[in-house]
């Protein structure tokens, strides 16, 4: 089982790789736009998500990801879901 | 006092308890952003639409020419007699409006005649003609699909299929602009785990003017059962060596599922279409609430469309020109230095990057007389703003080299070239 924290550090190395954008703490409220992760780079940090939890998301739920910690809190709860499963 | 900077900032959501709520602060927001030179909406025209036209003032009631280098009206057929005489004829006969949606009392001679006549333009058993492009989208999209069905969008396809999907419960995945490599990584991943998969697709973009890469899909949809539907609205009349759009100009007729498109671009009308096989269209046409629930085309429209439609079958004029002018612009911009993206189609995109730059130009290719739009965020990437150009087969060789030379001033001026 992944723990909040892997996911975590994962979804910052994720964001790293694919938006060449480095995330810090501060940085965990902030509107992810203003981080500078457009739509795109979303999507790319969306499926590296999907493939390290092994899970399927609706890409329509993007547009909800406002900021790190709405991110981290969705995936976390999807991950939850399929681990009740 | 708003501290809002864009109007999509007023879409941020956040805890309300009036849907209201935040209306004055837009209406602030809205009375200082329209005395802006750079609020460029809603401009009015006084003349018919067409490579050149009189645009009333912002500040006064005074008007200007203005080359149009903003719309879709790619063949001129806004204002071509033949086909306003053809409006005014229908008009004549039939009278304002269709009075009904199409499945009761709504349906014409001319809208039936109309559909034909677009199912052989496509070389189909039939078509449904919608009230927008947008609606055919949306009907076609939701009238399909069913829950354990995933859809595959590109990530560019055009508002109105994102929307469609959004009536639907299917999983919906998007895959980076034409990346096949990355839409076969999706299919691999997810195709076994859902029923039905839809790739949906632009044929041509509309803020990039490129094409989608028909024969890879084509390869990918028959290689992972699925199937594929194409919006071909700034396709027709465009591309293909009869203006038969993409699968023309791919050479691969009849290989597309589903088509799309719009009546309002190089047909310069108004509506939607769909066409395949009678199957397919009869059902859409049957379980589509935007077809059920819309009243039919005012029958002055359809008679125009079926004149636009005789002229496109039979004469190939207005195309070829437009297609020169493509290839002219296009070639002069990138021997200036210009990014104009992977275009080959009427619309041109002169990509400058920078917002505020991108907003600039804009405004003083207005002041020199010419119509364009500055696309910014969030409708393309914030580091590509741009000034969307769209040309006609009308526009003359001296309206061209105008345009050039100011943006080429304009380019040099702000350092884009």
């Amino acid at each position: 089982m992944i723990s909040r924290n892997e996911l975590l550090e994962h979804l910052i190395s994720s964001i790293k790789k694919n938006a060449e954008i480095v995330i810090e703490e501060k940085d965990f409220d902030t509107d992810i736009v203003e981080l500078g992760i457009d739509s795109i780079f979303a999507i790319e940090i969306a499926n590296d998500i999907e493939e390290f939890l092994d899970i399927v998301i609706d890409d329509r739920d993007i547009g909800k990801f406002r900021s790190i910690n709405v991110m981290l809190e969705y995936f976390d709860m999807v991950k939850k879901e399929k681990e009740k499963k | 006092m708003s501290n809002k900077k864009k109007f999509y900032d007023f879409h941020v959501e956040k805890p309300r308890k009036d849907i209201l709520e935040n209306l004055k602060e837009f209406e602030t927001f809205y009375t200082r952003e329209i005395e802006r030179d750079e609020y460029a909406y809603r401009r009015a025209l006084k003349t018919p639409t067409s490579s050149n036209v009189e645009v009333v003032c912002k500040k006064s009631e005074d008007s200007s020419r203005m080359i149009m280098m903003g719309s879709n009206n790619y063949l001129d057929f806004a204002s071509d007699e033949r086909v306003v005489k053809a409006s005014k004829n229908a008009l004549e006969k039939y009278g304002y409006g269709a009075g009904s949606v199409p499945l009761l009392a709504g349906t014409f001679e001319i809208h039936k005649e109309l559909e034909k006549r677009i199912a052989s333009f496509y070389g189909r058993e039939s078509s449904a003609v919608f009230s927008s492009g947008y609606s055919a989208n949306l009907g076609v999209i939701s009238s399909l699909i069913q829950k354990d069905d995933l859809i595959l969008l590109d990530m560019y396809s055009h508002a109105s299929i994102v929307d469609g999907t959004k009536l639907t419960e299917a999983t919906v995945k998007y895959f980076k602009h034409n990346d096949m490599d990355h839409l076969e990584k999706i299919l691999k991943r997810l195709r076994d785990k859902f029923g039905g998969v839809l790739i949906v697709t632009d044929g041509v973009f509309s803020m990039d003017g490129d094409l989608c890469t028909l024969d890879k899909l084509i390869d990918i949809k028959k290689k992972y059962n699925a199937r594929l539907m194409i919006d071909e609205a700034h396709a027709i009349g465009v591309i293909g060596d009869t203006g038969r759009g993409t699968e023309e100009y791919f050479g691969l007729k009849g290989e597309v599922d589903v088509i799309t498109g719009t009546l309002s671009k190089a047909p310069a009308g108004l509506g939607g279409y769909v066409v395949g096989s009678s199957g397919l269209v009869e059902y859409i046409r049957h379980l589509a609430s935007s077809y059920i629930f819309s009243t039919g085309l005012p029958p002055s429209i359809v008679g125009g469309l079926i004149e636009v439609f005789k002229i496109m079958e039979s004469d190939l004029a207005r195309m070829k020109l437009l297609q020169k002018n493509i290839v002219y612009f296009t070639t002069r911009l990138r021997k200036l230095g210009f990014n104009i993206g992977d275009t080959i189609t009427a619309i041109v995109p002169v990509i400058i990057g920078d917002e505020d730059k991108t907003k600039k130009i804009s405004c003083a290719l207005a002041r020199s007389g010419v119509f364009v739009s500055a696309v910014i965020f969030p409708a393309v990437r914030k580091t590509q703003s741009r000034i969307r150009f769209s040309l006609m087969s009308a526009h003359t060789g001296n309206e061209i080299e105008f345009v050039l030379k100011e943006l080429e001033t304009l380019g040099r001026e702000y350092g884009v070239i």
